[in-house]
């Protein structure tokens, strides 16, 4: 600890697993999600977007839609204030006026009673518009660029918003570039120079919650917003220029994963549906179903990296030059910082004498690209990472002894010139790998047995290695000059809130805040209470974002509980009459110091009377406290050199595979990720970060395929956008180290992107270890390493494995997409019908009367007969802890179990549940109590964001119904229609395992 | 509002087949998917998920007798199918995941006609029959002949699936199935293939391969088929015949994979089948 302690007690909270506070709440459908909020007489609201990537807008008419006369519409002619969100830039509409930039941009509004009749109206706005040639791709701005690069043409480039003359240009959205050494001489001197260019595409966040917002107009000409949001001040800043200042409050409600996909799209959203709620002088919920979700929200930048490096005899890196090239899509939002961190770290962990790295932003007509887990440190480490393994392949060096050679050790230089302090711990990563399983000989037994491999025609076994770091908190100076503040508030009743903007959308933060200001203050767990993060109450204590909240918020949090312990030391001792130093604080209570005698110290008080009475005398006592920054640290934004962040995390991953050789199919098999994390706060979430994080790198690096046809993302549903299940997911094996940071936060780093750098580049290692395919972009799809193959992109010779036969195999294989016509032409669009988002239910308000037996209870229901049994079941049954996930049935976050058997509700007609039993998650307590599930399930860390865990414990239930003590296999099979994003499945299977021990599944 | 008929006779749900504009459903896993082909409110609903005769499974006159009405969650656990049809043992499990397979129906699956129908190879190589109703009686349709075109059945109007048979495999007979999906579970197919033959002292006949996933519907492979009856099993037979399997077929580029990689694949994945029967003939499916 960093700080000695004001207080004594005979158990510090951190380092320890409390089970977190909102648990209970999340394994018994209780928790309120935006969508579960009722909200008498609110509005639902419909988008209306554009079907075009790049368009002129002729005309909009609404008249059709306001046929129905309770319908509001609205369109950018409505909008009050300036039509721009404020982000780093001030250049997002709200919706498109005169011309859409990319394909489903928000061009209207409707709102209705109903969701049903909002659809209608939005499919009846008529919207014409002039097609203009579009950039579709990366590949195509990169073209572009390449044509007229910076500086060539002798100007610089043309920042502006293309003009609408119907040419493309190359358009830069935003520059970083970091100058270490010279690369260039140092290339030029080389003995040997490898160089690759690397691709990694979008990635979409599918938190299982997709995005909503509530609005309501309050009585003073204000908004108010309530929704699933990372960012409550960004809401609020993007608002208050729009509605004015002082108008708007935010609050955050229960939030179903976010991963950096809630962090700036809930600005449009919120706004989108505040307009709607003016306009109308009612709330205005505004939730979107999964398609709108895929095809509107941002996603993870696609990545375009070229990388040359000059490498000695033995291996070590001389000379980097790389040129990191993101699609930023059509808005700057927050690409120039994705940008940033993805420069910053694209060297890798390596040190490196010489080092050029130019990165840019390149405008698309896609939807804008936007934070996600990393947030461009996975797609420039990724790079490195596969240049890494070209390298140890050209020198004959194995993958492990490379890093070895290369590593940071403290004392090293990064490219912006921060000299790596003792908290750098590559090596020890490395080598905590190595020895945790066996990489290296595993790895040259696996390049030898590769041939016998393939003439048996069994699949052949891989095993990769990754190293990777990632800076904690903002970039620069960003801590630094934002010194964010947080509160301390004692209360009524002797409780303490912790009041912050850092939300908890899973990982647990709701918890681990609680713990620091508990180890601060002295006072029990369940005395504190961290609020929700509300602009009415809490400080902006910055955004959610950058794996900064622990260390960050959380070191100042305890800065803030030790004032508030001095303030209480000082109040006993003056109301007993003491001198300060003679009072202490001891396992909660206020004692008369320790004289040095044997006796035991007097006690004068607990710590929850000397609170009340503090506030019974003086009020709330309010702490405030700022982050304060390193005064030795320092950061050039102008020249990017300094300190490039705080502190930074360090990892190892080691993935095991095999891939069959028909298919290509890749199957995992164990994932071991080791990362120094500074100091571990609650080890049961600190685990589940790390595996979430693994897993989600895992689907970006094999499963994860984003692609757009005309600026239309193809993969839009969960059907087609594939993340992993839990058979597709390795057992994981997880290490945290702990070698501690400077700092307030217990020497805490972040952690919770960390992970997400590591995962895909050990994964295509593996692939190349089992099958010599060699991957230079990810997803590495079976489709991908066939037409690696048909490339020539093998290690050798490559597999054994004939290709001659197919038709169009001498096909090159290219990912340039064909320029659109350059001519324009004239569409007409009218939204909802094209686009898909009709229900499938008719919305008529009649039905059939149907009995139910839900949760043991006989219900008796009106509903159209072919309604959703989830509809029914949430909306006139008021049983909101069934989640809509996808509405397909391809995420089991509806499940419910139908006469014992588990289904999704979204595929059931109401009227085939007539007189059957339904058990939703709200009957699986018995007389009162969680069953050993439920309660495994936040102990074990199951629960992060809750979106998913209703049907995670039905399904569970069925399972247990049939087979008391399931295997882990079984677990695996029985779960596998139940899609998670946070937890990495682990901690679910570890839930089980606990909650199915034959001592009963006590606690742990 | 659509109107929905819940009959718990046949005949009752043959009566209301032959009213116009009605859509039998059984498990609705696809009809409830929004954009679905048959999302259309103009139609009357006549739900069998109640009617009797569409249920039980039963060995009958050599025979695998299967209600239409079955679910795949049925049919993997069935002794008797687990006996005689590990292929569609092995299928029922790739069929989504538990909830899909707990509502899913054998019967649906056929009539909904999907080119990517996870049992529909299975059923082609396997010889099934379907036992077809209408109200002017029972007729039986070789399963081979159920596909017209792409999501296009050969059933009349009003006529409802009420079983499928399978004849129970002869001695020596072999037995293969394997999908590749878009993931380890809880996906669609981007091949589908299945095999089935005899093989009498290293010699096949009665050779059935088929293919999903690669047509506008479920197709026997026929050249293959040629290539390999009445030949010698070996490995130089699995070479020649997985070549033959990827010229006879014209797969497409779709959002799930690519026509390049399922003629790969077919080509590889039969010529596996053939590999591993070489080696373990009576391995399972």
């Amino acid at each position: 600890m960093v700080h000695p302690p004001l207080q004594s007690r005979s158990r510090d909270l951190v380092g320890t697993s409390p089970r977190r506070p909102d648990g209970l709440d999340k394994v018994t459908g209780r928790a309120l999600f935006v969508d579960d909020i009722s909200v008498p007489g609110c509005l639902h609201g419909a988008t209306i977007r554009s079907p075009y990537a790049r368009a002129r807008i002729v005309s909009i008419d609404g008249s059709a839609a306001l046929a129905d006369p309770e319908v509001v519409f609205v369109t950018a002619a409505d909008i009050p204030g300036p039509n721009m969100l404020a982000m780093i830039e001030n250049d997002w509409p709200i919706l498109a006026d005169k011309l859409v930039e990319h394909c489903e941009e928000p061009v209207a509004l409707v709102a209705a009673p109903t969701r049903q009749r909002a659809l209608a109206a939005a499919a009846a706005v008529r919207v014409v518009y002039e097609l203009l040639p579009a950039v579709l791709d990366l590949e195509q701005a990169h073209e572009l660029y390449e044509a007229s690069p910076d500086g060539d043409s002798g100007a610089p480039d043309d920042e502006s918003p293309a003009p609408d003359d119907g040419a493309l240009r190359s358009r830069v959205l935003a520059r970083c570039d970091v100058q270490h050494g010279d690369a260039e001489a140092a290339l030029a001197a080389a003995p040997h120079i490898i160089e690759g260019v690397y691709r990694t595409g979008a990635q979409e966040h599918i938190y299982i919650e997709p995005q909503g917002v509530i609005a309501t107009p309050t009585d003073e000409g204000g908004i108010d917003i309530v929704g699933s949001l990372q960012c409550p001040y960004y809401v609020h800043g993007a608002l208050s220029q729009v509605f004015g200042e002082g108008k708007v409050r935010v609050r955050q409600s229960v939030t179903g994963g976010g991963f950096g996909g809630k962090e700036d799209y809930p600005d449009i959203i919120a706004a989108h549906a505040a307009l709607l709620a003016l306009a109308s002088g009612r709330p205005v919920k505004l939730i979107y179903d999964r398609c709108e979700d895929l095809r509107a929200t941002t996603k993870r930048h696609p990545a375009r990296v070229r990388l040359r490096a000059g490498v000695d005899n033995d291996g070590k890196l001389l000379a980097l030059e790389c040129e990191f090239h993101i699609d930023a899509g059509a808005y700057v939002t927050l690409s120039p910082v994705v940008l940033s961190r993805g420069v910053l770290h694209a060297a890798g962990p390596y040190a490196i004498p010489n080092v050029t790295i130019r990165g840019r932003a390149l405008a698309t007509n896609s939807m804008p690209y936007g934070a996600f887990r990393g947030f461009g440190a996975p797609q420039s480490q990724f790079a490195m990472e596969r240049l890494m393994d070209a390298i140890g392949r050209q020198l004959g060096i194995d993958p492990f002894e490379l890093r070895k050679r290369n590593a940071y050790r403290a004392g090293d230089i990064t490219p912006t010139g921060q000299v790596l302090d003792e908290s750098t711990s590559a090596m020890r990563c490395l080598e905590e790998a190595e020895q945790r399983t066996g990489f290296r000989e595993r790895w040259r037994q696996n390049e030898a047995d590769r041939a016998a491999a393939h003439a048996t025609g069994r699949a052949a076994r891989g095993i990769g290695l990754a190293l990777f770091w990632h800076g904690s908190g903002f970039t620069g100076n960003g801590e630094r000059q934002m010194r964010s503040p947080v509160h301390l508030a004692l209360v009524p009743g002797g409780r303490l809130q912790v009041r912050v903007s850092s939300t908890d959308f899973g990982q647990g933060t709701c918890i681990v805040l609680g713990q620091i200001a508990a180890d601060a203050t002295g006072l029990p767990l369940d005395q504190i209470d961290v609020v929700m993060p509300d602009t009415g109450i809490c400080p902006d204590s910055g955004p959610t974002v950058a794996s900064r909240t622990v260390m960050v918020v959380g070191g100042t949090l305890w800065r803030a509980g030790q004032t508030l312990t001095r303030r209480l030391l000082a109040y006993v001792a003056e109301r007993e009459g003491l001198a300060p130093e003679a009072v202490a604080l001891v396992d909660g209570c206020f004692v008369v110091a320790a004289d040095g005698s044997d006796d035991d110290p007097r006690e004068l008080a607990g710590w929850t009377e000397i609170g009340e009475a503090y506030v019974a005398q003086h009020g709330e006592l309010l702490i405030e406290e700022r982050y304060e920054p390193d005064p030795k640290s320092s950061f050039d934004e102008q020249t990017y050199r300094g300190d490039a962040y705080a502190t930074y995390g360090w990892g190892a991953a080691v993935v095991d595979v095999d891939v069959d050789p028909d298919t290509f199919i890749t199957t995992l098999h164990e994932a071991t990720m080791v990362v120094d994390v500074g100091r571990v706060i609650h080890p049961v979430l600190c685990r589940g970060q790390v595996e979430g994080g693994l897993l989600q790198s895992l689907g970006q690096g094999l499963l994860e395929d984003l692609t757009y046809r005309d600026g239309h993302p193809q993969q839009d549903r969960l059907a087609t956008y594939i993340i992993p299940t839990t058979l597709d997911t390795p057992a994981m094996d997880i290490v945290l180290l702990e070698n501690p940071a400077e700092g307030d936060a217990f020497g805490a780093k972040g952690v919770g992107e960390l992970p997400a750098d590591g995962g895909a580049p050990a994964l295509v290692a593996a692939i190349e270890n089992a099958a010599g395919i060699v991957a230079r972009s990810i997803p590495a799809t079976p489709e991908r390493l066939l037409d690696a193959l048909i490339a020539g992109d093998v290690v050798g010779s490559g597999p054994d494995v004939d290709t001659t036969f197919l038709k169009d195999a001498a096909d090159t294989v290219s990912p340039v997409r064909e320029a659109s016509a350059a001519q324009a032409t004239v569409g007409e669009s009218s939204d909802g019908s094209e686009t898909g988002y009709l229900p499938t239910a008719p919305g008529a308000p009649e039905g059939v009367s149907l009995d139910l037996l839900v949760n043991g209870r006989e219900v008796g229901v009106v509903a159209p007969p072919m309604a959703r049994l989830l509809d029914v079941l949430r909306e006139d049954l008021g049983l909101t802890g069934t989640k809509e996930g996808c509405g397909e049935g391809e995420c089991g976050s509806c499940t419910v179990l139908l006469d014992g058997e588990p289904v999704c509700s979204c595929l059931v007609p109401v009227v085939q549940a007539q007189g059957r039993s339904v058990l939703t998650v709200e009957g699986l307590e018995c007389d009162g109590e969680p069953d050993a599930f439920q309660q495994a399930m936040v102990s074990e860390g199951g629960v992060q964001c809750g979106a998913c865990t209703p049907g995670i414990l039905v399904a569970a239930r069925a399972l247990l119904e049939r087979n008391e003590q399931p295997d882990r296999e079984a677990v695996r099979e029985a779960l596998a229609g139940n899609l998670c994003r946070c937890t990495g499945y682990e901690a679910i299977l570890r839930a089980m395992a606990a909650a199915t021990r034959r001592d009963g599944g006590a606690d742990s | 509002m659509t109107t929905a008929y819940c009959p718990t006779t046949l005949s009752a749900a043959l009566d209301l087949m032959a009213q116009p504009d009605t859509l039998a459903v059984a498990g609705c896993t696809d009809l409830m998917v929004p954009g679905s082909p048959h999302d259309s409110h103009d139609v009357s609903i006549v739900d069998l998920s109640r009617v009797p005769e569409l249920l039980g499974i039963k060995v009958l006159d050599g025979k695998l007798d299967m209600g239409a009405g079955e679910t795949f969650a049925n049919l993997r656990r069935h002794p008797a199918v687990q006996q005689h049809l590990p292929a569609l043992v092995a299928v029922a499990a790739t069929v989504g995941a538990a909830q899909i397979q707990a509502r899913a129906t054998l019967g649906g699956n056929i009539a909904n006609a999907s080119p990517a129908g996870d049992s529909l190879p299975v059923l082609l190589a396997l010889d099934a029959e379907l036992v077809i109703a209408g109200r002017t009686g029972e007729h039986t349709l070789p399963y081979a002949d159920m596909h017209r075109s792409y999501r296009r059945t050969n059933m009349r109007t009003g006529e409802l699936i009420v079983r499928v048979r399978v004849p129970l495999p002869a001695e020596n007979s072999v037995q293969r199935f394997r999908k590749v999906g878009t993931r380890a579970a809880q996906a669609i197919s981007k091949v589908v293939l299945a095999f089935a033959a005899r093989l009498d002292h290293g010699q096949l006949s009665d050779v059935r391969f088929a293919a999903g996933s690669v047509a506008g519907t479920p197709v026997r492979l026929a050249a293959t088929e040629a290539v390999c009856e009445g030949a010698r099993l070996d490995a130089t037979l699995a070479e020649l015949a997985g070549r033959t399997a990827a010229s006879e077929v014209t797969p497409i580029d779709d959002v799930r994979s690519t026509a390049r990689y399922r003629s790969f694949v077919l080509a590889r994945c039969v010529r596996r089948m053939l590999l591993d029967v070489v080696s373990s003939p009576g391995g399972s499916a």
